[in-house]
């Protein structure tokens, strides 16, 4: 029941990027010229992420899931339950 | 002719280039100052709470900054509460359980059965260093440390990152090492696979981690930007927890006893994680999505994917929904229980190599969903407040499910 919820809430994630046409323009490439990257210069294109974010994400799901890492190498462990 | 304009431009460039850099070396301290004193401050804290289990309250600050026009440096200091009963991997109702304890700071005999009170804090801290080393070759140096009543953790990473004459393209090269120390709160392991009752006790376990990492950073388009690392870890030594156990019970989940666990001394993992970022040139939104493929030498493979949708509703305010959906498969030695034959006794039990009953080992699909609000107090300044909805859904675990909501306010700001 609730495992259905969930596949269906990123069934629905999916559909709604495929359908409002949001693929196309992410993976279309070009060659990006220096002059041209104000808008990857931008804090919300970062791919770090917000500091606080990233932080309380992995404490939560690191003390939470069997899995862990990814986004960057080194970083703690905890006795968390 | 084309040369000579090429030549041109490129000496008009480079001359002005030049200018500038003599500008900024001769000029004014305050405008010296530009390159090297940009600082970014966080203020944050978190409320996590289960409505059955554990709750936690978390501080934390973060402060980045320009320590010279080649070298940053980022400070964290993070400070944890924990209270409330976590699940001892015991049956629930189990009476034996009770006695073992799950808690780095409270006695175990209040303990209800499948759970045990469970209170701590923990100080963690961490500092990273970065250095350009030349215009397109720069490392970043980290050391942290985390220390609980029941758990220390300390380690240190160093990455560094090449990127493209254009930039457009940076390559990550990265280690880390980990020590951690690892026991109940009174310094001691539990013999596994014993009998709570009777088990001996050790001193501290030690696992020490490696992790090595090789990502690539790449700018697709005017509007996206990815990153692919790919990431491979060991890990040697005490992977057990010292509080949980395991009940010996048959088919009608009778209680026969209960054991300590006992996990694999070795674990190898490797990850592949994607993300990528991008901005809608039709109105400015930001998509983000990753995903994450996690193989384990214990069998907890998992697949993670993850969104976010930014979107401004006027100039100072912005909204940030996102979800987060996880699968795993449970670890090759995950047991609900270990069975008997409801008859006998614990000698006559046939135990397995290793055995564990935590849930957090057993085939999961976790969701989160939430959203965060962000407003912007100055150019410089913003304050961001995140809600979300935890749920973890379990599969053959002595939880069949459980669920959490987290909130965290982020109180950030820029000076320079």
């Amino acid at each position: 029941m609730h495992a259905s919820r969930s596949i269906l809430i990123s069934v629905v994630l999916l559909g709604l990027l495929g359908g409002c046409s949001i693929i196309k323009p992410i993976t279309t490439t070009e060659d990006v010229k220096p002059w041209q990257k104000g808008i990857l210069a931008k804090p919300e294109m970062e791919l770090a992420g917000d500091p606080i974010d990233k932080y309380v994400d992995e404490h939560i799901y690191f003390s939470k899931e069997g899995s862990t890492g990814g986004s960057s190498v080194g970083g703690g462990g905890c006795g968390c339950n | 002719m084309a040369v000579t304009n090429i030549k041109q431009k490129l000496t008009f460039a480079a001359a002005t280039l030049l200018a500038s850099g003599v500008q900024a070396e001769t000029g004014e301290e305050g405008e010296t100052a530009k390159f090297y004193n940009k600082w970014d401050v966080d203020v944050g804290y978190l409320h996590y709470s289960e409505p059955d289990y554990i709750t936690v309250d978390t501080y934390m600050a973060m402060i980045n900054g320009d320590l010279s026009d080649k070298d940053t440096i980022g400070l964290g200091l993070v400070f944890d509460t924990l209270s409330g009963a976590t699940p001892t991997g015991a049956l629930p109702g189990s009476e034996i359980a009770a006695t073992t304890g799950a808690s780095s700071g409270t006695p175990a005999e209040s303990s209800k059965g499948g759970t045990a009170p469970f209170n701590d804090t923990r100080l963690a801290v961490d500092a990273t260093w970065g250095h350009e080393w030349k215009r397109l070759l720069t490392s970043k140096a980290g050391v942290h440390i985390s220390v609980e009543g029941d758990y220390t953790s300390a380690g240190a990473s160093f990455a560094v990152e090449m990127d493209s004459k254009d930039k457009s393209r940076t390559l990550t090269l990265g280690v880390g090492t980990a020590s951690d120390k690892v026991s109940r709160s009174n310094e001691q392991t539990p013999s596994p696979l014993t009998e709570t009752t009777s088990a001996v006790m050790f001193g501290a376990g030690r696992k020490n981690s490696y992790d090595a990492m090789v990502g690539i950073t790449q700018v697709i388009n005017r509007h996206t930007v990815g990153m692919l690392n790919l990431t491979y870890s060991q890990s040697l030594g005490y992977h057990t927890d010292p509080y949980k156990v395991i009940s010996i019970a048959d088919s009608d989940d009778a209680e026969l006893t209960t054991v300590y666990e006992h996990r694999p001394d070795n674990r190898q993992r490797y990850i592949a994680y994607g993300k990528i970022n991008h901005e809608r040139p039709e109105n400015g939104h930001h998509i983000s999505l990753s995903y994450r493929l996690h193989l384990d030498s214990w069998d907890l493979n998992s697949h993670t994917l993850e969104g976010s949708y930014s979107f401004p509703f006027d100039e100072i305010h912005k909204l940030e929904p996102f979800v987060r959906v996880y699968h795993q498969q449970a670890a090759n030695f995950h047991t609900r229980t270990i069975n008997y034959s409801g008859t006998g006794t614990f000698d006559t039990v046939e135990l397995p190599e290793y055995a564990s009953a935590d849930s957090r080992l057993a085939q999961m699909l976790s969701t989160t969903v939430g959203a965060k609000f962000r407003y912007m107090t100055s150019k410089k300044g913003s304050i961001d407040f995140r809600l979300a909805y935890y749920y973890r859904d379990y599969k053959n675990a002595i939880l069949s499910n459980d669920d959490a909501i987290f909130a965290v306010i982020d109180l950030g700001k820029s000076f320079d």
